[in-house]
């Protein structure tokens, strides 16, 4: 499955018009709205290491985290539109958010003009491996049997809107942590304050590796390759929940511009 | 566009490809813009249409 709003889809937008031949003469600076740390960061941070010696220009990551990610987005939006400023959006603030608040301190259909579509992430439910559950029933079983003390981090919307419809589906009282980027629900997770959540593998790889964390089912159609022992929610939930989110690389528009 | 262009060929470098993408379980895009463009329009819909089936009101 293969969609920004279950798997991750980043992409990297530029606020700019085309820039001069001698391109780039200083500073780049790279927006993402995420925090540090997270998947997303980490992938921004190498694309800009690569980049600054390629360009021979030094690129900077500035991490701009909160309001649903509509403050990283809305920054991106307001950046002069010369080149130097570029930006790593994932589908909440692009796709989403739209639909979600009365309304935007920015146009996701105007105030981006694409440069690439990066990656998709496979999202995942996982929980501490105290839990001691290994598939979503036992979860469900466990906050039957324990109402209201069980919780689970996520920072988006559609990753939220999947937990309620599961536990509107099943009856499992499983209690909502909004946090701001997925290095502060991993370390919720682990730290066990808030020991369930949905996210993309690509912020836990090391932690779902060392048994720390427990991956219950992932989103894809198909097991991801590092982790082929986590089901697909396909397999053991024929189906009935979906779920993706996707990011690009992008820019602001020289002229008016539009996304689709 | 050379911006374009080069992270065009970062995210297509083996390393790179390795490091990022094969080791972290993420899925890279290899799609061009038109098809990414259509792909945004279609996750519009999907979105506008879970928000809405999911009864909850916009903030």
């Amino acid at each position: 499955m293969r969609s920004i709003i279950g798997a991750g889809a980043i992409w990297l937008a530029l606020c700019a018009a085309a820039p001069a031949q001698d391109y780039p003469t200083r500073t780049i600076r790279v927006i993402i709205p995420l925090g540090a740390g997270g998947g997303g960061d980490v992938f921004t941070r190498a694309l800009a290491d690569e980049l600054q010696k390629a360009l021979r220009q030094p690129v900077v990551v500035e991490n701009r985290t909160g309001g649903a990610l509509n403050i990283g987005a809305r920054a991106c939006a307001e950046a002069a539109p010369d080149g130097y400023t570029i930006c790593v959006l994932s589908s909440e603030p692009v796709v989403y958010n739209q639909f979600v608040f009365k309304s935007l301190p920015f146009d996701p259909e105007k105030d981006f003009e694409p440069i690439s579509n990066l990656f998709f992430n496979t999202l995942a439910l996982v929980a501490n491996s105290s839990l001691k559950v290994k598939t979503i029933a036992d979860l469900v079983a466990l906050a039957k049997a324990r109402p209201g003390t069980l919780s689970y981090g996520t920072f988006s919307f559609p990753l939220a809107h999947f937990m309620e419809k599961l536990k509107t589906e099943t009856g499992a009282d499983i209690v909502r942590v909004p946090f701001r980027s997925g290095s502060e629900v991993v370390n919720a997770v682990l730290s066990g304050s808030t020991p369930v959540a949905v996210l993309a593998l690509s912020n836990m790889v090391p932690q779902l590796q060392s048994g720390h964390i427990t991956g219950l089912v992932v989103t894809g159609k198909t097991r991801s390759p590092l982790f082929p022992t986590i089901p697909t929610l396909a397999e053991v939930r024929s189906g009935r929940i979906t779920l993706q989110l996707g990011s690009d690389c992008s820019r602001p528009p020289a002229r008016p511009g539009r996304l689709s | 566009m050379k911006l374009a262009s080069e992270v065009t060929r970062i995210v297509n470098d083996r390393d790179f490809r390795q490091r990022m993408f094969i080791d972290r379980a993420v899925e890279p895009a290899g799609t061009g813009l038109e098809e990414f463009a259509r792909f945004i329009r279609d996750e519009r819909k999907l979105a506008e249409r879970i928000v809405k089936d999911s009864g909850m009101q916009p903030e």
